[in-house]
């Protein structure tokens, strides 16, 4: 049986309503590639009509091509969900590698906010504080004024308390940056450049 | 043998924005839709305008169509009101309103038959007579499998239990019996062109 048959076959028994999916596949499949499976599924739909009820006046309006023309101007409206989908993926993507080119090839400093506390500037992020702020800053200055009446070396406690959050902040920094490099690098779609600007804080 | 048979694959194709598929739905229904809007607009050409618009209506409406009816009774109800509404547009009333409870009722011969030119209506008789003598003149095993199917309504499965024969031979036999039919037509058909 040649494919011709077969596919006409497969119309037949959609015309009865006992095509399989493969049937229907085949239907639609042949459709693209040639008028004869169209042309037949229209003669057959005219034999029952008239089987049924006689012919008519009507029998020959085909309407067909005015109603097809219209309606692939409305094909985007019906487009795949997951084209649309992979469209909005696509428009993401170019924004993600985009502002990270940006911040790559651009000439001058990264622009960081400064803080007492480290600041970290991510490719493709804001920037990111990483820990303590003076506002925030955990320095308790009255208890060390009562501890200076005590004797303690305030400025050395001080230095001792920015060198750890210093640490702290750097620990943070680099635990972000992994992470950012990470979660780009699954997502990304072309290489990815880690960058990560060292902390600067006052000392 | 029930109109709606096999809409559901294309209905379901057609919502996902098959337009292969509407368009196997546009060729079936074109000729019953077109018979139904005739019964509120008499002219010929306005009729054909009024089908194509229904059906682009209903593709367009076909997301919201969520299967609780048959297609043809979804669709005959667009095709009505399209009819309604082209005659209110023109300052028309419509001639006829009909119950559409049973859409199929509208394949009673002989209704429309006010608008047929004799030529149409000898080529009408011609395939109607053409078809008839196709069918007497078939293989038994060919007639009988069709007729079953036709006249009958029964499935495959049902027409293999009566004729006792698998059903990959009954589809086989009634696609058979439509070829041969199209094949006599189309032979008339050339021999009254030629």
């Amino acid at each position: 049986m040649s494919t011709e048959t077969r596919a006409l076959e497969s119309v037949s028994a959609l015309i009865d309503g006992e095509a399989n999916d493969l049937d229907l596949a085949r239907v639609l499949k042949a459709g693209d590639e040639s008028e004869n499976m169209r042309a037949y599924w229209q003669r057959q739909q005219q034999y029952r009509a008239v089987m049924r009820s006689g012919a008519s006046a009507f029998s020959a309006v085909d309407v067909s091509a005015g109603v097809n023309a219209a309606i692939s101007e409305d094909k985007p409206r019906f487009a795949n969900p997951l084209v649309s989908m992979a469209v909005a993926a696509s428009v993401t993507i170019a924004v993600v590698l985009g502002g990270q080119q940006a911040l790559l090839f651009r000439d001058e400093p990264l622009q960081t906010v400064t803080a007492p506390g480290a600041v970290v500037q991510l490719p493709g992020t804001g920037a990111i504080q990483a820990s303590f702020a003076q506002p925030t800053s955990p320095l308790p200055q009255p208890q060390a004024v009562s501890r200076a009446e005590n004797g303690v070396d305030l400025k050395a406690e001080a230095a001792a308390t920015r060198a750890f959050y210093n640490e702290l902040a750097e620990e943070r920094a680099l635990s972000l940056g992994t992470v950012h490099q990470t979660t780009s690098t699954d997502v990304s779609i072309s290489p990815f450049i880690a960058r990560l600007a060292e902390p600067k804080v006052d000392q | 043998m029930a109109l709606g048979d096999g809409d559901d694959k294309l209905v379901k194709r057609a919502k996902k924005g098959d337009s292969r598929a509407f368009d196997l739905l546009v060729l079936k229904y074109q000729g019953r839709v077109a018979q139904l809007v005739g019964r509120y607009i008499s002219n010929y050409a306005e009729a054909e305008d009024v089908t194509q618009e229904a059906f682009i209506k209903a593709f367009r409406a076909l997301p919201n169509f969520r299967g609780d009816s048959a297609f043809y009774t979804w669709l005959y109800r667009i095709a009505a009101n399209a009819a309604k509404n082209h005659l209110v547009a023109q300052g028309r009333r419509p001639s006829s309103d009909m119950a559409l409870d049973d859409p199929e009722s509208l394949e009673v011969p002989g209704r429309l038959r006010d608008n047929e030119s004799p030529d149409e209506v000898i080529m009408g008789q011609q395939l109607e007579s053409l078809i008839s003598a196709t069918i007497e003149g078939l293989p038994s095993e060919l007639r009988a499998a069709l007729t079953l199917r036709e006249f009958e309504g029964l499935s495959y499965e049902e027409i293999a239990e009566v004729l006792e024969c698998p059903i990959g031979t009954v589809r086989s036999r009634i696609f058979r019996a439509r070829e041969a039919i199209d094949v006599k037509v189309a032979a008339q058909l050339q021999g009254n062109i030629g």
